[in-house]
């Protein structure tokens, strides 16, 4: 059985790959935050934020069925943490199961999967009961699916008769196998035999038993094993092993599947309880959010109203500003001005709000209209290697280079200072040269810089496509942390800062 | 010089941390222990000896750093230490910590000279990136702290300033959580330090002012430039402005040269001559294959690929 509330027609699962190619992106954008606030002190829901959040999604319809059910979620966060207490509670239990189901013994493995499927059924009861009165409450077609599903395939009787097969199964009284002779009179086609319902002793039983089988009056044969014959021990097991092998292997398979079953709706449940608890840390931080509206195609989108970033909100910053922005159909936008001005943070919210989305997420913002974007790339400035063997602006060269390699259309890349650690007009030089060619290939690009010559080549040149955002001082020299489209100027007004160091204390 | 005998080369810092939390809970056991050890150890080793073995130990070290250095042609020297006046000067220095890294990837170890005289107070150094810039200024950072503790110091001679204080203002990551940027931290850093400096520190800055706009980085760096040349203090300047090359009698430019035949090779070589404003940068993106014309090709080749 499929969850199916992460995608309409498949499986959620984590991969380190994700996590490993979003590394850049989490240190750049400080998602560290953003997953601990999702976690809400819980390490496995941190773990599918981060999975969830790097691993973007690609089609604005995965979206909307995302942005549904989480919808449902937040209206509905009882039941869903219900459910995903179901699903922990019951991954506990099996992990409680003495065994080992890699075990290459089929007598073991039966008897494992056997107890793991009846410790399972309990849990599968409560998850069809939560199920069945909240049915009328949900409204996404993700929800309504599974619900249904669940209705359907785990009603009472079914689970009833489950329950059954799991007694018999259980051979608390051993059991009777029927066999052909093989080759060299060895035993084949083994036939597990559906035990009576007989009470008593085990000899009673099994008297009992053959007697069904067998017509009455048969003559019965019993060979014991000595205690201390081991190998005669051995080799009742190993014939057990190969009466039971087909046995066990369906058995495993079905405990398998439950198991699946579980921890996949606990991983999907999961990623949308690490949402809820965000909703909630907002609701704490007065942070509004909204749900954004993905678009697909030509041209660019991007208008905004009020986005920020919501890692600094956050991370305690009581006074966190946002911003409106009306980006659409440009495919540049450069952030130049004030030095603490809010240039970076800026950018962040514009990635952090990127990302979401794509998870099919709320985003930090009073509305939003995206469009979506194949990869996110980031290119901040970073510390001196302290290996000792690249110079700085060696670094950042190289690792522009392996973003290159890794680029395709319909990317977005966000660059912070990039460039800036060579000489004003050589930087200037370069980053031209980069950015031209990823406008060319069809990258969206925003780029935070204090290059001046290179604001003003595309300054000179721009033909519409390009946005230019200053961060905003006012006359007193006071940063209100607000950008407004603005001519770019040629000083950051570095002079302030130095000012309100040097001479408000005496040096 | 003396050493803190309680180290004694066996324990960590963070073992040491927590059996000084431990004496601090128990302090009735510990006491006892030391009580015995007090009493009884200065009749086993004599205080003088036990002090000359934890000693030594440094010396020896440092000098089996040295020979290894040495067996591959570089030269160490005792440095003439001067503790007024400001003519330093230092011929085929090195970078310590490098050098061992160079040696055993059999690379070459690219020695440097310097001088100040007169009124000369501030190497200023400029040139091509990955051109050793960094790697100079360190390495005048290192002669000056290993000339301070006595030992010998990597270069065929040298003639270095006895300083008070060595300060390093390089730039750091910025840090969300400090709410302030990189510029800010960069002046705090640098007025922290110009608020202790005097006259016989020693300070170096690697490429400061780098996040702000060139003009105002150019104020920036006129200003506290200004400021160190009335302290009178010696300093180490890493800089892509080359106007500040030339402030004024105190400042001195070296620039990192570069193979006149393929501008893309450096030398590594510091040479004492006026800043000429080129980094040769295009060499370097043109070996990452960063053109515009490249790029465009590359992530072409991407998309069919996807």
């Amino acid at each position: 059985m499929k969850c199916f509330l992460m995608y309409r027609d498949r499986d959620f699962v984590l991969t380190k790959d994700a996590i490993e190619n979003g590394r850049e992106l989490i240190k750049d954008l400080e998602l560290q935050i953003l997953f601990q606030s999702m976690a809400g002190g819980d390490m496995f829901l941190r773990g599918v934020a981060e999975g969830a959040i790097v691993a973007s999604l690609e089609d604005a319809s995965d979206v909307t069925y995302r942005q549904r059910v989480l919808m449902d979620c937040l209206d509905q966060p009882g039941i869903a943490k219900e459910m995903y207490g179901v699903a922990v509670e019951a991954l506990e239990r099996e992990r409680k199961v003495w065994g080992w189901l890699a075990s290459k013994n089929p007598e073991s493995v039966l008897y494992r999967s056997v107890e793991v499927l009846q410790v399972l059924l309990e849990p599968l009861g409560r998850l069809r009961a939560l199920a069945e009165g909240s049915q009328e409450r949900f409204a996404s077609e993700g929800f309504t699916r599974f619900v249904g599903r669940i209705k359907g395939e785990l009603c009472p009787e079914v689970l009833q008769s489950i329950h059954q097969h799991l007694k018999t199964l259980s051979f608390h009284h051993g059991f009777v196998v029927s066999a052909g002779l093989g080759r060299g009179n060895r035993a084949n086609a083994f036939i597990v035999e559906r035990p009576p319902t007989a009470h008593g002793s085990w000899l009673n039983w099994l008297r009992g038993w053959l007697d069904e089988l067998l017509g009455g009056g048969h003559e019965t044969r019993i060979y014991s094993i000595d205690e201390r014959d081991e190998s005669g021990f051995r080799a009742l097991s190993e014939l057990k092993g190969r009466a039971l092998t087909s046995l066990a292997a369906v058995l495993a398979r079905s405990a398998e599947n439950v198991h699946a079953f579980f921890a996949s709706l606990r991983l999907e449940l999961g990623f949308y309880l690490g949402c809820v608890n965000l909703r909630d840390e907002l609701a704490r931080t007065q942070g509004t959010f909204c749900f954004p509206v993905p678009v697909e195609g030509m041209p660019q989108a991007f208008s905004a109203a009020g986005i920020y970033d919501i890692c600094l909100l956050l991370s305690g910053c009581v006074k966190v500003i946002g911003n409106d922005l009306n980006a659409d159909s440009k495919n540049l936008v450069m952030i130049t001005g004030a030095n603490k001005g809010g240039k970076s943070t800026f950018l962040r919210s514009v990635g952090i709000a990127q990302l979401m989305m794509q998870a099919g997420m709320f985003v930090p913002a009073d509305s939003l209209r995206l469009s979506m974007c194949h990869h996110l790339f980031t290119h901040f400035r970073r510390e001196e290697d302290p290996r000792l063997e690249h110079g700085k602006f060696d670094e950042e060269l190289s690792r522009m280079s392996s973003i290159i390699d890794r680029m395709t259309a319909a990317d977005v890349i966000l660059f912070n200072e990039s460039f800036a650690s060579t000489n004003q007009r050589e930087g200037a030089e370069i980053a031209g040269g980069v950015i031209k060619a990823l406008l060319d290939s069809g990258i969206r690009v925003f780029y935070v810089t204090h290059l001046v010559d290179l604001v003003r080549e595309f300054h000179q040149q721009n033909d519409g496509d390009t946005l230019f955002l200053s961060a905003q001082r006012l006359p007193d020299g006071r940063r209100t942390f607000r950008l407004e489209q603005a001519e770019p100027e040629s000083t950051s007004h570095a002079a302030d800062l130095y000012s309100r160091v040097f001479e408000s204390t005496s040096c | 010089m003396r050493f803190n005998t309680k180290s004694d080369g066996h324990l960590n810092h963070i073992e040491h941390a927590i059996l000084d939390m431990l004496t601090d809970l128990y302090p009735k056991v510990f006491s006892s222990v030391e009580s015995f050890y007090e009493r009884y150890i200065h009749s086993a080793i004599h205080p003088n000896i036990g002090l000359f073995e934890t000693e030594v130990q440094f010396v020896l070290a440092y000098l089996d750093y040295v020979k290894e250095i040495r067996s591959a042609g570089l030269s160490f020297c005792y440095p003439v230490v001067v503790d007024r006046g400001k003519g330093i000067s230092g011929t085929d220095v090195f970078d310590l910590a490098l050098a061992a890294i160079l040696l055993r990837q059999k690379s070459v170890v690219v020695t440097n000279s310097f001088n100040l005289n007169g009124a000369e107070r501030v190497i200023v150094i400029s040139g091509p990136n990955q051109g050793g810039k960094t790697t100079f200024a360190r390495t005048i950072g290192q002669l000056h702290y290993l000339a301070r503790i006595g030992c010998p110091v990597p270069g065929r001679q040298a003639k270095l300033l006895l300083c008070d204080e060595i300060f390093t203002v390089f730039e750091r990551e910025e840090d969300l959580r400090t709410h302030t940027g990189k510029l800010d931290e960069e002046l705090l850093r640098i007025h922290e330090v110009l608020a202790t400096a005097t006259s016989k520190s020693f300070l170096i800055m690697n490429e400061s002012f780098a996040s702000t706009a060139p003009s105002d980085a150019l104020l920036l760096g006129r200003m506290i430039l200004e400021k160190i040349t009335t302290l009178d203090m010696l300093c180490v300047l890493v800089t892509f402005i080359d106007e500040l090359a030339s402030f004024s009698q105190a400042t001195v430019s070296m620039v990192a040269a570069v193979n006149p035949a393929d501008i893309s090779q450096r030398t590594f070589q510091l040479i004492r001559r006026p800043a000429d404003g080129r980094a040769y940068a295009m060499a370097i993106a043109d070996k990452y294959r960063l053109t515009r014309e490249r790029v465009r090709e590359r992530i072409a080749a991407n998309s069919v690929g996807s």
